[in-house]
């Protein structure tokens, strides 16, 4: 089943004078439960892709359609209000609430979904627990190390029980031990939950784990490996 | 006396006009400080809307945000001045550099001032309305953050 389907999708920015082509026609589809990997170097477009995946940001010509809704149709709140409900996002820089507790931190999404209290009591300590963070429900982010906080990030992603989750270069600020457990949390979310996971990423060992690996060059794509 | 009667009333214009420059500069202030902390909180108002927090709560924020600022600084104003009058009230303001004049119009040279608590809610309700005003223009710059520009996610 596909949860992403991307048809001859073109991105330009122009900047004064200049149009720079930041995709190029691409087509792409990700399946339920993949484990996918971009890379390429910077400029390539990885980003880019992501944010017009994730409805941040809005193609020049071309269609993205995540589970079976065409997004480019999408505008102002009824496009916030899709990406709520349907994708998670993880960011390099973890994007906590400084102020919010770890649990209110996680709680916070499903409040936005109207969940109610007791409901979101209950799930962020079932995804705090999954996280091996249970025991810093009630920290601060600035309490927290980078590859808690990246954990803390994930769990908020998977909160709001997104059809996959976008990652955009999530293991750049940690160190090797941290990157390794994020990687296996992601795995076995992967496994455990059928999670789809498409990461943007530089890191070698990002890449080891994949399943697919998508490679981008100037705005296209060079290659697409499954393994 | 008529000349007495008219200055009392012409006080009391003064006042409004004079409370209007301040709640005039208080605007601007308001309007800078909460300009300056959507400025610093880009990237975590991008966050909100990339992951879905829908623009009329984060207007709804901005607007609170500011509404709450502007009742603190509100009420910690009016318990100042109402302390400062009671003081003033015990103590007296001696006029007698004036006395004179005073005198002449048939006032004490000490004049004892006492707490107004219709003013103080007058100016509550107006420092309130004054926050709301404030608040429209940051809150409106909020809004309209691009998630993904807010974000700096391109490479």
């Amino acid at each position: 089943m596909k949860v992403i389907e991307i048809k001859k999708l073109v991105k330009k920015y122009t900047d004064a004078e200049i149009t720079v082509n930041a995709i190029n026609g691409i087509d792409l589809s990700f399946d339920r439960g993949e484990f996918t990997v971009i890379v390429g170097p910077s400029g390539s477009g990885k980003t880019t892709l992501l944010n017009l995946m994730g409805g941040l940001d809005a193609p020049t010509s071309g269609e993205v359609i995540i589970n079976v809704s065409p997004i480019n149709d999408l505008k102002g709140n009824r496009l916030i209000d899709f990406r709520l409900h349907n994708i998670g996002f993880v960011f390099q820089a973890y994007n906590l609430i400084p102020v919010l507790t770890a649990g209110e931190n996680i709680e916070f999404i499903m409040e936005l979904q109207g969940k109610p209290r007791d409901e979101r009591r209950r799930r962020s300590t079932e995804l705090l627990n999954s996280v091996g963070l249970i025991d810093r429900i009630n920290s601060r982010p600035s309490k927290l190390s980078g590859g808690q906080q990246q954990r803390v990030a994930v769990a908020r992603a998977l909160a709001s029980k997104p059809g996959f989750i976008l990652a955009d270069e999530p293991t750049a600020n940690l160190d090797s031990v941290s990157t390794e457990n994020l990687l296996e949390l992601m795995e076995r979310m992967n496994r455990e939950e059928k999670m789809t996971f498409i990461f943007s990423t530089h890191d070698a060992r990002v890449v080891k784990k994949a399943h697919r690996v998508i490679t981008l060059e100037d705005g296209m794509v060079l290659s697409d490996v499954r393994i | 006396m008529p000349e007495v009667t008219l200055i009392e009333e012409n006080m009391d214009t003064y006042m409004y006009f004079f409370m209007l420059i301040v709640l005039t500069a208080l605007i601007f202030g308001i309007v800078n400080t909460m300009l300056m902390a959507v400025l610093e909180r880009v990237k975590e108002l991008g966050m909100l809307m990339a992951v879905g927090m829908n623009k009329f709560r984060v207007f709804n924020m901005i607007v609170l945000e500011t509404v709450m600022l502007s009742v603190t600084g509100g009420v910690i104003g009016i318990i100042i001045a109402n302390g400062v009058v009671l003081l003033l009230y015990r103590k007296g303001i001696d006029l007698s550099l004036f006395a004179e004049g005073i005198e002449k119009m048939g006032y004490e040279t000490m004049v004892y001032p006492l707490p107004d608590p219709g003013m103080a809610v007058k100016v509550a309700l107006m420092v309130l309305l004054t926050g709301i005003i404030a608040a429209i223009y940051p809150a409106f710059r909020a809004v309209r953050l691009k998630p993904a520009e807010a974000l700096h996610l391109d490479n």
